[in-house]
């Protein structure tokens, strides 16, 4: 049977050999290029979606920046506000000077500090500090330690009592850091600016401003080409 | 000699006729026997053209409409890359002023890690102190220790056992427990045993506040 087929069928081959031949090199760039132009679109899809990403942070760079340039009286005094909560080096004037105006404010009296080498660190210096008072001024003193006096000041362990009066002693926690400053998105909302405003309602704001000028290193790595 | 070519052509002529006769048989009877067969291959190869046409319109169609999306997102990814180059030209001139933002961020994470540090003791001594009041009368506390892990010991004491009793009841109310992830009896105490007219029942707890948000 096959050997009385084969004739015509080598026939008909040879009529559509041109068919069948495009229909092999159609296939074949139909396949190079679909691949090719997926791989192509799916790449230029994953550079899109990152210059997306890019525009929308630098848009908000520039938003941000624009509306702190608009209130740079506030911008600086934000500065200032945080540069004295947390001075670049240790500053053993201020915490004094922190350490009194507590007393002034609350009524607790403090009566001695001692400097806690063992349990300082590099960024965190622990004094020991022991002090009078009624009940009622050392509550005072736990309500406004912490940016009260000027300084950031913690304490991880507190013991009261209702009823506690005389020598009282509680070990606190003064920091300093030097601070880098940050490159690339920055994320200076609306939310840190209402608890900056926050925070400046509890501090000393007179102490703030009464000091010298803020001399915070804002160096920065300048580039001198944008692209 | 004529007479022998003459005859020659002839016998050629013959096995000529006979072989074309032959052939002729021989093609009648298989396309008489075979026809289905060759309509069909011949239908298949009809298919293949019509393939042939048709996915060479596919191709032209597919790759014109990839051409037209890449084209598309080439444009939009230039487009991006404008926007992209105005705002960094924009910020050149912002430096110094997201410099200081950026002095006040790290400055206020720092303050915040710091914070963590404190034990806060006055908001969670102050949440004690009312639900202790909106329980009993009776409950007196007497101290209260706290660390920055929120974990707490607390004494209260009370000046008759009934008033204990009744404390009991309300320490083991959801009222109560809301504020604590955990919290146990560490002991119990009688002040003043010796003297039999001021005694004081005590007692004193070990518990974990849940964070509260200031």
């Amino acid at each position: 049977m096959n050997k009385h087929l084969k004739p015509y069928i080598i026939s008909l081959i040879k009529e559509n050999l041109t068919y069948i031949s495009i229909l092999f090199v159609i296939l074949f760039l139909l396949m190079v290029s679909v691949s090719v132009l997926l791989s192509k679109y799916s790449f230029n899809s994953i550079k899109e979606n990152d210059l997306v990403k890019e525009v929308a942070d630098l848009n908000k760079r520039v938003e941000t920046a624009s509306s702190a340039m608009a209130d740079s009286q506030n911008l600086q005094q934000n500065i200032k506000l945080l540069d004295k909560l947390i001075p670049g080096t240790e500053d053993f004037f201020s915490i004094i000077y922190a350490l009194e105006n507590l007393s002034r404010k609350s009524g607790f009296q403090i009566t001695a500090y001692s400097v806690d080498m063992k349990n300082s660190k590099v960024n965190k210096l622990q004094i020991s500090i022991s002090g009078s008072g009624d009940n009622e001024s050392f509550i005072k003193f736990l309500k406004d330690y912490n940016f009260g006096g000027g300084r950031l000041i913690t304490s991880d362990n507190i013991e009261l009592s209702p009823k506690q009066s005389g020598n009282i002693k509680i070990d606190l926690a003064f920091y300093s850091k030097k601070t880098e400053v940050a490159n690339g998105t920055l994320n200076f909302n609306k939310n840190l600016l209402d608890e900056l405003t926050k925070l400046k309602q509890k501090v000393d704001l007179s102490y703030v401003e009464a000091s010298e000028e803020a001399s915070v290193d804002l160096s920065y790595p300048k580039n001198t080409s944008p692209f | 000699m004529p007479n022998n070519c003459h005859i020659l052509s002839r016998q050629l002529e013959l096995i000529c006729v006979n072989a074309s006769t032959h052939i002729m048989r021989t093609k009648k009877i298989n396309l008489l026997t075979d026809r289905g067969d060759y309509h069909r291959y011949e239908k298949i190869f009809y298919w293949i053209r019509i393939a042939t046409i048709a996915l060479a319109v596919i191709t032209v169609l597919v790759v014109s409409v990839f051409f037209i999306m890449l084209s598309v997102q080439n444009s939009r990814i230039e487009s991006l890359l404008q926007q992209k180059k105005q705002l960094l030209l924009s910020l050149q001139d912002k430096n110094d002023v997201e410099a200081k933002i950026g002095f006040i961020q790290n400055k206020y994470n720092s303050l915040k890690d710091f914070m963590k540090d404190d034990a806060h003791s006055l908001p969670y001594y102050n949440l004690l102190q009312s639900a202790l009041s909106s329980s009993t009368e009776s409950a007196a506390l007497k101290s209260f220790q706290i660390s920055k892990t929120r974990d707490v010991t607390f004494v209260v004491s009370f000046l008759s056992i009934e008033q204990l009793l009744s404390f009991f009841k309300f320490v083991e109310s959801e009222d109560f427990l809301k504020y604590f992830e955990k919290i146990s009896l560490k002991s119990f105490s009688i002040a003043g045993a010796s003297q039999s007219t001021n005694l004081k029942y005590e007692l004193s707890f070990n518990a974990r506040f849940l964070e509260i948000n200031e």
